[in-house]
């Protein structure tokens, strides 16, 4: 189980929804997904629809909340939208739009921290079929088999890994962590850790296993090591293709820093070849992924991929 | 980053839209200890993960693609 903390960033409500209208488009394209622009007469309660019953609501906080408060907030919108979907109006504005008889309600939200939404999903569920026992005449725009479902970022993983790499939004993938500076160590063997502890000696000058700042920054490299290890492994499996791009630069630059680091001999430049690699190779990757990557992102993957260089013996800095 | 942008120990600056507070800088290995101002969760970055201004950009977190309930 990861124990990696990351970032966090920033997201409008706006840019949550246009982003959710763009995975609808794509997973319900052969179900001609229809988006409703909430511009004339308002959105009719739902962000858009499918031609099989299926309608989505989305909601995103635009700032962080406990756990608590995130699910209070979570359920007011459901509430309200609900309400929304059993009023009188609604009926009308849905058949103008033309929208079929409702079998799914999507709340679509970035994630949940608390089982409660999903207790709530089911009661106003409950609401909505006994409503529409009632008054079946009234609500014939609502399927006897009508659910509630809650929708997650995680939910739409391939289709949002599409959309941010390919630039069909302004929104960026974060991927940046929060690094304490106290490593697993049963995460990274003995033989990379000396690795990393010898180059950085090098790199610095200092052969003080006591000296603070040294340890430091050892100790940052294997985090970053680690973490770099975790991320990439989770970009393989959650977003292929932003790890095939990002590996292949690595590979490219890698090889060029294994020619370098090897070629020089004069330790007294080891700081000013180091600097020089992290100076280059941040601005590879900032050629490459400005447009799809926090500038967060980039300096953790920049000093990730720096550390698995140090701890595998591609870059090599003489001590001696 | 030109170098008076450069942050120094106690500079206020802004991890994407959050400010934090400069502890320490390793400038050899551009990095940087900073902590949250609002709650004093101390950490490391990349130096160049920090800015002037709040980086207000929309983007959404690994964490989410993944489904980290942590």
């Amino acid at each position: 189980m990861s124990i990696m903390r990351f970032i966090e960033g920033y997201m409008t409500g706006n840019a949550w929804e246009e982003l959710c209208v763009q995975c609808y488009r794509i997973k319900y394209q052969n179900e001609h997904y229809t988006a409703i622009p909430a511009m004339q007469g308002g959105d009719a309660g739902i962000e858009g629809f499918t031609m099989n019953g299926i309608v989505h609501q989305c909601y995103c906080p635009e700032r962080e909340y406990s756990d608590d408060d995130l699910y209070k907030h979570q359920r007011e919108k459901m509430t309200t939208d609900i309400n929304k979907l059993i009023s009188p109006d609604y009926a009308t504005r849905l058949r103008r739009l033309g929208v079929p008889p409702i079998m799914e309600w999507h709340f679509v939200i970035p994630e949940y921290k608390d089982s409660r939404i999903i207790e709530h999903a089911e009661t106003k569920r409950t609401e909505v079929i006994a409503e529409k026992s009632k008054r079946p005449d009234v609500f014939e725009y609502i399927r006897e088999d009508f659910k509630i479902i809650i929708k997650t970022a995680e939910d739409f993983t391939p289709e949002i890994s599409r959309i941010v790499r390919t630039n069909l939004t302004d929104i960026r993938l974060n991927l940046a962590i929060q690094h304490t500076g106290t490593p697993d160590w049963s995460q990274c063997d003995s033989e990379k850790v000396a690795n990393i502890c010898r180059k950085i000696k090098a790199v610095m000058h200092v052969d003080d296993d006591k000296n603070d700042d040294l340890n430091d920054v050892i100790n940052m490299y294997i985090e970053f090591y680690i973490s770099g290890l975790e991320i990439m492994n989770s970009l393989h499996l959650n977003a292929p293709d932003f790890y095939e791009d990002i590996y292949k630069l690595e590979q490219s630059y890698k090889n060029e820093v294994k020619i370098r680091t090897r070629m020089h001999t004069n330790r007294a430049l080891n700081q000013t070849l180091f600097d020089d690699i992290l100076n280059e190779f941040k601005s590879k990757l900032e050629s490459d992924f400005s447009r799809v990557l926090t500038q967060a992102s980039i300096g953790e993957l920049k000093q990730d991929l720096i550390a698995s260089w140090l701890a595998d013996c591609s870059m090599e800095f003489r001590s001696v | 980053m030109t170098v008076q942008d450069l942050p120094s120990i106690g500079d206020k600056r802004y991890l994407l839209q959050r400010e934090v507070t400069v502890i320490k800088v390793y400038l050899m290995f551009q990095l940087i200890k900073v902590y949250y101002t609002e709650d004093h969760v101390e950490f490391f970055a990349d130096i160049s993960a920090v800015t002037t201004c709040p980086d207000t950009t929309n983007s959404i977190s690994l964490r989410l693609l993944k489904g980290d309930r942590s």
